[in-house]
């Protein structure tokens, strides 16, 4: 009885093993006498490969004549478990070589509640977690993505942070990569880049790198295509970035300053490269906020004949009804029919003015009524909760609109409603964070009286999320000690373990209640003030005043 | 009228044996996507391509004989399906394209049955008497046994032998095809 490959018998008894072969189509192919790059998503293969920002960076990684990309994704706590009883260290997912044997190894930072698994994944490479306690033979650590908007937290453990858009300084990087002698001679050859952080290096300020031309010469057209069923198994396609409005809870809209917009030719070509690569069925027009973008309707129809006969649909993640009622309601047939997605936020006059998003309900009943009508078989509504100056009338103005576009649409209404987790560099960074067992009550009150399908609230893992995105170096020490006991996959409700991070508060001397309940509002300096976003800290304060102004009259909550 | 289809044979093996159906079918549809295949869509809200795969193959086994129908608006050309054998994923290999017209869609009701051989790491051990029937061969490490059409499905062969999947490497050798192929017009 032989096997294929060692590898087969390993993997073959664990949860999915599609996820560890690295055989996907368009799977990076090692260039000799190159030298090599480990590119890592701190979770599951199957959230990592539905991401554009991974497959971006590994294209210009892997595109780079001097390097050549690797993958490497958390792996699963049956696998975790393997690893540590056979001692097996971490490997890259193409050519199963240690991770530790790489020239450089870039984390790809996309939410806080990875931040457990990111540790996780240097221990199992066998590497230092402390990076003034990592020797000069080893791998340089860098990090990239929106969690960086505030490195502090994980600044202890990694050497170098790109903070903004990783396509206008990476290649840089990597040039400077090759021309370095040694770790430490990159690490202060790179200090000084725009969009470069070194902790190690003297304080200053960062600017955040951007991307100001967004042309193609880095789209992932041909990436690596995810050989299981993942959340996005579709081709993304971005159409614009930054955005328009200025939402006040909005942290994007900060890392992504300013508003770009792509030309409909440049998305053809896009896309016909992209469907001819990776064979995918679905084209999904992605963008903080697609309906923005002024030549809409021409991709949509340039998309839809261009590709009918192949049999591949077009759809879009997620629409302002204003946009959508000025013309593109025709164009509603021409996308895929599965759902149709609003992220009203808000439904009171009073709240909408407070948190600065202008969409009207009337605007959202009347699309409601038009999707029902075009044949789509469901709505997906997006609400918060915790927004400050919230009160009763606030949310049941919620429970009023989505009977409204119930009743309107005649189809399944979604909802998910979100408690707000105040974030740096918006105008909310100076409100106080609320007791999540009140906002729990506020999602229960909508759920009870709403009558919709309404998602569970896990009101421990909000509370660790709202410490981690405000937090600075000295929590970095607590996330430690919470992977050291145990802490993985926390955004994942089935393996968060509120104990772990419990204990580790207690630890380091503290608790999780003097974290959650600091006072921002009486803050002079954030941890991340030196990181600068194209909208400066005056701004941001001059529109949280605004929102003060605007919480008159009636019982007021605590903000 | 009778569709357009194309009935393709492949083989199954490590790495594409750790995939599941549903995942070895979706990489197929995307192998015919990128050989701009001229596919059939379903009609509907959702329309999909019109796809009738065979009866699943367990994860983990591996299989020479593994069949899927499509529905095409257009016979191919060899750039066509040279193309496609080339963009599938490794593991998978494309052995036949036979194109014919076909009354009806679903490729199961060609299907009689399977040939599996199990491997074991020593000498088989003693099958449940259900099983002795099926039992094509037997020989020094492995045996061979036909599954047939039972309660409308097929069962898993280890079901049939009561051995646990990590003490065996299964093969699906070949497929019994019924005689309902007299039902299509070959080409």
């Amino acid at each position: 009885m032989e096997y294929a490959d060692s590898w087969e018998k390993v993997i073959r008894k664990f949860d999915k093993p599609g996820k560890y072969l690295g055989t996907e189509y368009n799977a990076y192919q090692t260039k000799p006498g190159t030298k090599r790059f480990l590119l890592c998503f701190p979770d599951d293969y199957i959230i990592g490969m539905s991401s554009l920002g991974l497959h971006t960076v590994g294209k210009i990684i892997h595109g780079h004549e001097g390097f050549s990309c690797e993958r490497c994704f958390a792996p699963g706590p049956d696998m975790e478990e393997w690893m540590r009883e056979n001692s097996a260290g971490l490997v890259s997912l193409e050519t199963r070589t240690a991770a530790r044997e790489f020239d450089v190894i870039g984390f790809s930072l996309q939410y806080e509640m990875a931040f457990t698994n990111f540790l996780n994944m240097l221990d199992l490479a066998g590497l230092r977690h402390h990076r003034q306690e990592r020797g000069p033979e080893d791998p340089v650590i860098m990090a990239g993505g929106p969690s960086c908007i505030n490195p502090e937290v994980l600044s202890d453990f990694i050497d170098m942070f790109i903070i903004g858009e990783a396509e206008s300084v990476l290649p840089e990087v990597l040039d400077t990569y090759l021309s370095s002698r040694g770790k430490q001679d990159f690490l202060s050859k790179v200090t000084g880049l725009k969009g470069i952080y070194v902790p190690g290096a003297p304080a200053g300020e960062t600017e955040c790198s951007v991307y100001s031309s967004l042309d193609n010469r880095y789209y992932p057209y041909d990436h690596p295509v995810a050989l299981i069923d993942i959340p996005h198994s579709r081709i993304n396609i971005e159409i614009n970035r930054g955005c328009r409005n200025s939402c006040r809870f909005c942290q994007a809209r900060s890392i992504y300053a300013p508003y770009r917009e792509k030309p409909p030719a440049r998305i053809m070509e896009i896309a016909r490269k992209a469907v001819a690569s990776t064979g995918y069925g679905e084209i999904s027009l992605t963008s903080l906020s697609a309906t923005d973008h002024k030549d809409l309707t021409d991709i949509i129809d340039d998309l839809y004949y261009a590709f009918r006969d192949l049999g591949v649909s077009v759809m879009m993640s997620s629409m302002r009804p204003s946009g959508y009622l000025g013309g593109l309601s025709d164009r509603l047939t021409r996308l895929r029919k599965s759902s149709l997605t609003f992220a009203p936020e808000t439904a009171s006059e009073r709240m909408k003015r407070i948190i600065n998003k202008n969409i009207k309900n009337s605007d959202i009943i009347e699309a409601a009524r038009t999707a029902g009508l075009r044949g789509y078989r469901k709505i997906k509504l997006y609400f918060m909760v915790g927004l400050p100056g919230e009160e009763e009338e606030d949310i049941d103005a919620i429970v009023d609109l989505i009977r409204e576009v119930k009743k309107a649409s005649g189809i399944n209404v979604n909802t998910t409603v979100s408690p707000m987790i105040p974030q740096p560099h918006t105008p909310f960074q100076w409100i106080n964070n609320v007791p999540a067992e009140e906002l729990a009550g506020r999602i229960q009150r909508i759920k009870r009286r709403a009558g919709a399908k309404i998602g569970m609230f896990n009101e421990k893992q909000h509370i660790i999320e709202s410490i981690l995105v405000r937090g600075d170096r000295e929590l970095g020490k607590i996330v430690l000690s919470a992977c050291k006991n145990g802490a993985r996959f926390d955004q994942w409700t089935e393996h968060f373990d509120f104990s772990a991070w419990e204990a580790a508060f207690r630890d380091n001397g503290s608790d999780w209640k003097d974290w959650y309940y600091r006072d921002f509002g009486r803050m002079e300096k954030f941890p991340w003030d030196h990181i600068c976003t194209g909208i400066p800290k005056e701004r941001l304060r001059k529109s949280y005043a605004d929102a003060l102004g605007r919480m008159t009259g009636g019982r007021q909550l605590r903000i | 009228m009778n569709d357009i289809t194309a009935r393709i044979g492949y083989s199954k093996k490590y790495p594409a044996n750790m995939l599941g159906h549903l995942d070895t079918v979706a990489a197929l549809q995307r192998g015919m996507r990128r050989a701009a295949w001229p596919v059939v869509m379903t009609g509907g809200y959702s329309p999909r391509v019109k796809i009738s795969a065979g009866p699943p193959l367990t994860l983990g086994f591996s299989s020479e004989a593994e069949y899927l129908e499509v529905a095409l608006a257009r016979e191919l050309s060899p750039a066509q399906e040279d193309r496609f054998k080339e963009s599938v994923i490794k593991g998978i290999e494309i052995r036949t394209i036979e194109i014919f017209r076909k009354k009806g869609f679903s490729i199961n009701d060609d299907i009689a049955g399977f040939v599996y051989i199990v491997e074991f790491g020593g000498n088989p051990p003693d099958p449940p008497v259900r099983a002795a029937e099926n039992i094509v061969e037997k020989g020094n490490g492995y045996i061979k046994i036909n599954i047939y059409r039972e309660d409308g499905g097929f069962k898993n062969p280890l079901k049939y032998l009561g051995i646990d999947k990590n003490e065996c490497i299964v093969r699906k050798t070949d497929c019994i095809w019924n005689n309902s192929q007299f039902n299509t017009e070959r080409r």
